[in-house]
């Protein structure tokens, strides 16, 4: 059956783009787990660009997946160069959800005042500041995201994090690395469970 | 004298013009979902089948075990 307008408009409501740095292992690895635990205990479902399978076309993937969530989230606190090389992917889909018009988009950074130098066009949206800490960040995104069916507190964040880096790591054991599309669906459909399991959701 | 009321004075201001109206932190406004998402619907989105949702039901089940 074709899923109607209030069902696609139903799902849309609950996606949110997670445009973050994707790296196997250290800090990022760690807020990337963070970024999706604290929005599934939040009742949302992050959608990324680790879906796209390597045999799609990623930027017209990547449009569908943007139009398909109603907020976003931006990481721009990967500033260091890769092998002599600054990493433009996040800056440029901001860029696209910018520009595309029709979602609410949150910028997390690191440190606070970072991004004026770095990014001075969205001067007057106030970055969320995590400060590289998963903690922060379950935190941060409570104070922008709310499940009306069902508050949630801090403590239920922390601990589904806890949880979801267990997840995690049984994720990495048998696939190798979190950034596989078939890792990234586990680990958000994982972590939806735990939190039902928990009463989240 | 306080220090606010030395200042106006020295500018020939009347003290209530010195105060300093404090710029309020802004706080992004929150989005609000009213039903979550359901695990079903994202199945659905991300092309599980079955047999990986048996599988990633076996992965949680190691965790909160």
């Amino acid at each position: 059956m074709t899923p109607g307008p209030e069902d696609a408009e139903r799902s849309r409501a609950a996606n949110v783009f997670l445009n973050v740095p994707f790296e196997a292992r250290g800090k990022y690895r760690n807020l990337l787990v963070a970024f999706v635990a604290g929005l599934v205990g939040l009742g949302f479902r992050p959608r990324s660009v680790l879906e796209v399978s390597p045999h799609q076309n990623r930027l017209d993937r990547l449009r569908e997946i943007i139009d398909e969530c109603s907020s976003s989230i931006h990481d721009l606190s990967r500033v260091q160069r890769t092998q002599g090389c600054p990493r433009f992917n996040m800056p440029f889909e901001l860029g696209m959800v910018v520009g595309r018009g029709n979602a609410r988009w949150f910028v997390f950074e690191e440190v606070p005042h970072r991004l004026q130098k770095t990014l001075s066009d969205v001067n007057g949206h106030d970055p969320l500041i995590h400060g590289g800490d998963p903690l922060k960040v379950v935190a941060k995104l409570r104070d922008i995201f709310r499940n009306a069916s069902r508050p949630t507190t801090k403590a239920e964040l922390e601990a589904l994090l806890v949880d979801a880096m267990k997840l995690a790591r049984r994720i990495e054991h048998d696939q190798g690395s979190l950034l596989g599309r078939q890792a990234f669906v586990d680990l958000v459909i994982g972590s939806q469970r735990i939190a039902r399991e928990r009463a989240l959701i | 004298m306080h220090a606010k009321t030395k200042l106006a004075r020295k500018h020939d201001l009347p003290r209530v013009a010195k105060k300093v109206v404090r710029k309020r932190a802004t706080r992004p406004e929150q989005v609000v979902i009213r039903e979550p998402a359901s695990i079903e619907k994202s199945e659905k989105i991300f092309g599980v089948d079955a047999k990986r949702s048996r599988e990633i039901r076996r992965l949680v089940d190691q965790v909160v075990a």
